[in-house]
């Protein structure tokens, strides 16, 4: 009997470390929808004509959008794929691109890091924040997102002084906390799909290389701000907004 | 004859002024400025970002300036 659990165990054990084993690097596909944007800019119905039409533009274009999160077992970089253009307008290429994503995104798990590269007005930012841990709430609730079986977690953000729900969708058997935007670090399991407010991002294609571990280059030779400093170079702009431009 | 004529050209005319009047009065009611100011309080609402905010007031205009539809 001794003999049989044992034996049992070890199947058990070595399956595990096989699945675990197998994955050294990937590649994520993530489409993007932003009806949810459109709807929660007219759902208070004073929006006019001219507004719905900036957010059904706005929706539009990010349906073209694709992005990229290329992981090793201890880095990630997220960004936009080169070269795509998702409307027939630039600003609005621009716009929309930097709505679904700031910039590029780079996280290291290891010094628990993230590096963000953006840009607004013509200046360049890289900003460099720890990884929080964040009382995100694990479920039950599972579905399957390409041949990966992924499970619910919830976690209550405040945005703008309003409370929202954060969803995100996450594979145990990519075992890497990676996912889209700055939400890595946290889960045990890769973010198959993120539903943050306005927008919803979606792994459309998933890759996973057993053999050839991917090198992600971490700029080197930077100036980098806080996250803090960064905010606060925001908030200038939004004063701005608020004086009347 | 005549006055028939007169008269259809004068319904004619007042029908066709009203209707540019109308058309006229619909494009100076919008204000580009205050789309934009609108586009860019809602992005912010969703996104928390000042950032964002100023783009979308940027591209809000811009786009209601040149008149895209």
């Amino acid at each position: 009997m001794r003999k049989n659990i044992f034996i049992c165990f070890s199947f058990v054990l070595f399956t595990f470390q096989y699945v675990t084993a197998q994955i050294i690097s990937g590649k994520v596909w993530y489409d993007v929808n932003m009806e949810d944007f459109y709807e929660g800019g007219i759902k208070d119905g004073k929006a006019t004509p001219e507004l719905k039409r900036m957010f059904r533009m706005t929706a539009d274009a990010a349906k073209n959008i694709q992005l990229e999160l290329i992981f090793n077992k201890g880095q990630s970089i997220f960004q936009h794929q080169k070269g795509l253009s998702i409307s027939d307008i630039d600003m609005l290429d621009d716009f929309v691109k930097s709505l679904a994503s700031k910039g590029t995104y780079y996280t290291d798990l290891i010094e628990g890091i993230q590096l963000l590269q953006t840009s607004y007005d013509g200046k360049e930012y890289s900003v460099k924040s720890k990884i929080y841990k964040l009382d995100w709430t694990l479920t039950k609730e599972q579905k399957q997102i390409g041949r990966f079986l992924c499970y619910k977690a919830v976690l209550d953000k405040s945005i703008a002084g309003k409370n929202h729900k954060i969803i995100a969708w996450y594979a145990p058997k990519i075992p890497f906390s990676f996912g889209p935007v700055d939400y890595v670090g946290n889960l045990p399991g890769l973010i198959l799909e993120l539903i943050i407010p306005g927008t919803t991002y979606t792994a459309s294609k998933i890759e996973i290389d057993p053999k050839k571990e991917v090198t992600i280059d971490w700029p080197k030779d930077i100036k980098t701000m806080t996250e803090e400093e960064y905010k606060k170079e925001g908030d200038k702009v939004k004063a701005q907004l608020d004086r009347g431009w | 004859m005549k006055k028939v004529i007169f008269l259809m050209c004068t319904v004619f005319a007042i029908g066709f002024s009203s209707s540019s009047l109308n058309a006229a009065t619909i494009e100076a009611a919008v204000d580009c400025e205050d789309v934009a100011f609108d586009f860019a309080d809602d992005v912010y609402a969703q996104t928390g970002d000042g950032f964002a905010a100023g783009r979308a007031f940027t591209v809000a205009l811009a786009l209601c300036e040149l008149g895209i539809k």
